[in-house]
């Protein structure tokens, strides 16, 4: 056996040693350290401030200017809540900021620009199901606002005599019907306009929400990001809404076109207000309610919507107003948003986290698989990875990650809750986080380390040398390996960054 | 606390920080190749220091304990960087970026480059090998890990730079 040529290694130890010294001597100045009261807290929006600032220049050089010409609106601030760095930035002309709204908060009274909506913050409420041969529908259940109307899509009667409406999509059939003061709406990628019928029929006369026989009711994840409102002199009301939402891009295809031409207005033609480019382009404005909407999405499933009780005409010239830069702008921020976490801060998890990661053992919603590819999402809306429900442990998968514009293929699951025998949530002190502590059973300590090795040597199992772990169908981490060996047990940290195969000691 | 919110910082904190900044926002640097961001991440693990004073200047190792949330903050920024890139280069065309401009010559940029491009672990302990010297167990008290896992890292990321950055000579020939 051949002793390995040590020059190389020398070699970067020069370079390295030199390129030390470089950086050292850049940083002789040491700034004055001042401590304030009002520093607590301050790392927590530290890492933020690099998108926050990245808004405010894309962002503020066209709607502050703006605002600086017309000394009569107030410059709304308000730095409560997770879209408050947002909010001062995207001003539209006429109007001043009311309110920043977080995920599942209920916002100020009077604000809401669609009465009697139950869910203020998506357009999908109520249950998704998933048959056993993989089909997915999703069913959107809100009280009733009046009767259907009678142009929209064709009219379809449903076994009990219901009256429904079919739309039509390029990809998707939804079907929309009242009874008791509840309107319910279906809708698939999968099952045809005839399935669709019999499947609606089936539910119409059932409880509202209930599953229909043969579908299993999964969670619908909310992706919302939050609300920011605005409002004018006249009453009018502006609210702006991040979310990711795959519904949501169909809805509003869906609905292009048809529901325009059945305004009262003039139908504008869409392709004079596609501002958007490639990316964020405005998709289309719906009226299914008194508000109205004009919303863009990158096509990978983020979507930026605005809402309003006002007239399209100023709804879409605040629209347009946008500049067209928005877009990767606003993304920046939720991600930060999504993931930003600063070493030192702790927010406690809620008593429905800690009985989530408890309820981990024996589960099969959280998945161990070996990373096959990693792709960028080409912006078309067809490649969307439908199937995320119900994965078969045994068979590869093709999943969004927690970076919707990443699609990740993936080997077959190597661990899943019912080879852990312990499940908690860890603060660690060391990263400033909490993190996901996975203890694995004996029997699983090889064959997770085997495969860990697979990554390691960047074997054909694991080319990328990455493990993903999914957890509700989305890879929500998948770092790369770096020591092989039987593994005992996994640390999942909660922001994404990152997992590690802990090992017993070396 | 004075009439403007500043707080008297005690003194021995002040030296710990008059000791430890250069190389805490150097670390912070070589990890997310941005001198405006390396100095706010330094400065944020001070502050954090700062709060957690009298429990972390118990530790036998608090100058440790600084090194560890700088340099997971810094990776921390990295892992972010390809999907704020695009939405940067956009804004910041045209525009002068003080933090952004190569700092370095550019073997010495590359050099770094390269080392942001290893995996995180392997990433953090060379940085810690090259920028301070740091033995191997004072790399593990920094990255709180065993020593013969550093070891592991040290080796496969100073040959994975070894590779790189001959394959960068190669083609400068």
């Amino acid at each position: 056996m051949t002793e390995p040529d040590s020059r190389p290694l020398e070699g970067v130890d020069r370079a390295g040693r030199a390129a030390a010294a470089a950086v050292v001597r850049e940083f002789t100045a040491v700034p004055p350290f001042e401590a304030t009261a009002s520093n607590r807290g301050r790392s927590r929006t530290a890492l933020l401030a690099v998108a926050a600032l990245v808004v405010a220049v894309a962002v503020g050089a066209a709607v502050v200017a703006v605002v600086a010409t017309d000394d009569e609106l107030p410059v709304a601030t308000d730095d409560a809540g997770p879209l408050a760095p947002l909010a001062p930035t995207y001003l539209p002309e006429g109007f001043e900021l009311t309110a920043v709204v977080p995920p599942g908060q209920d916002g100020p009274p009077g604000l809401d620009v669609q009465p009697g909506r139950v869910d203020s913050y998506g357009l999908v409420r109520g249950v998704a199901g998933e048959s056993n041969d993989g089909d997915l529908v999703h069913m959107q259940i809100t009280q009733a606002e009046g009767p259907l109307p009678d142009d929209a899509g064709d009219r379809v009667a449903l076994d009990d005599g219901i009256d429904a409406v079919l739309w039509e999509s390029s990809d998707r059939y939804q079907l929309m019907w009242v009874a008791d003061d509840t309107m319910v709406t279906l809708a698939s990628y999968h099952l045809d306009r005839d399935d669709l019928v019999a499947l609606a029929g089936d539910i119409a006369g059932e409880e509202a929400g209930a599953a229909p026989e043969g579908w299993r009711s999964v969670p619908y994840r909310d992706f919302s990001r939050g609300v920011v409102h605005f409002t004018d002199r006249d009453g009018g009301v502006l609210s702006l809404r991040l979310s990711f939402d795959l519904d949501l891009l169909s809805f509003l295809i869906a609905w292009e076109r048809s529901e325009c031409e059945r305004t009262a207005d003039p139908c504008p033609d869409l392709s004079t207000v596609d501002v958007r480019g490639e990316e964020g382009r405005l998709v289309g404005h719906v009226h299914p309610s008194p508000h109205l909407v004009v919303a863009w999405t990158d096509r990978t499933g983020w979507a930026v919507v605005l809402e309003g009780n006002l007239s399209e005409g100023e709804l879409l010239r605040v629209a347009e107003s946008l500049e067209p830069t928005t877009w990767d702008e606003l993304l920046a921020q939720v991600y930060e948003l999504d993931h930003g976490s600063a070493p030192g801060e702790f927010d406690e998890p809620t008593p429905e986290t800690n009985a989530a990661v408890q309820g981990l053992v024996g589960s099969s919603d959280l998945q161990i698989r070996p990373v096959l590819d990693v792709a960028e999402l080409e912006p078309d809306y067809s490649s969307f990875p439908l199937r995320t429900l119900g994965l078969d442990p045994d068979q590869p998968a093709r999943l969004l990650g927690a970076d919707p514009r990443q699609r990740y293929e993936l080997g077959a699951s190597v661990l899943d809750g019912t080879g852990l025998t312990r499940a908690e949530l860890l603060r660690a002190e060391s990263i400033g986080s909490w993190l996901v502590s996975l203890e694995l059973d004996d029997s699983v300590h090889d064959a997770m380390g085997s495969v860990a090795e697979t990554c390691v040597e960047r074997a054909h199992e694991c080319p990328t040398g990455q493990m993903a772990v999914v957890w509700e169908g989305r890879v929500l981490s998948a770092p790369v390996v770096q020591v092989p060996g039987g593994v005992e047990s996994i640390a999942i940290t909660l922001d994404g960054s990152g997992i590690e195969l802990l090992h017993g000691e070396p | 606390m004075d009439s403007d919110g500043t707080v008297e910082v005690q003194a021995d904190f002040a030296a710990f920080y008059e000791a430890h900044w250069s190389s805490v926002a150097a670390l912070a640097y070589t990890l997310c190749g941005n001198r405006t961001v390396a100095e706010e991440l330094a400065q944020d693990a001070f502050t954090a220091v700062y709060r957690e004073w009298e429990r972390v200047s118990l530790l036998d190792r608090p100058d440790a304990w600084v090194r560890r949330v700088a340099s997971n903050a810094a990776v921390s920024v990295l892992r972010r960087r390809d999907r704020e890139a695009r939405a940067r280069l956009r804004l910041i065309a045209g525009r002068s970026d003080d933090g952004a401009r190569a700092l370095l010559p550019a073997e010495h940029e590359h050099f770094w480059t390269e080392v942001r491009r290893l995996p995180t672990r392997q990433a953090q302990a060379v940085a810690l090998h090259y920028l301070e010297d740091l033995s191997v167990a004072d790399i593990a008290a920094v990255l709180d890990c065993a020593e013969n896992t550093v070891k592991v890292h040290l080796h496969r990321g100073r040959s994975a730079l070894a590779e790189r950055l001959a394959a960068h000579e190669e083609v400068d020939r």
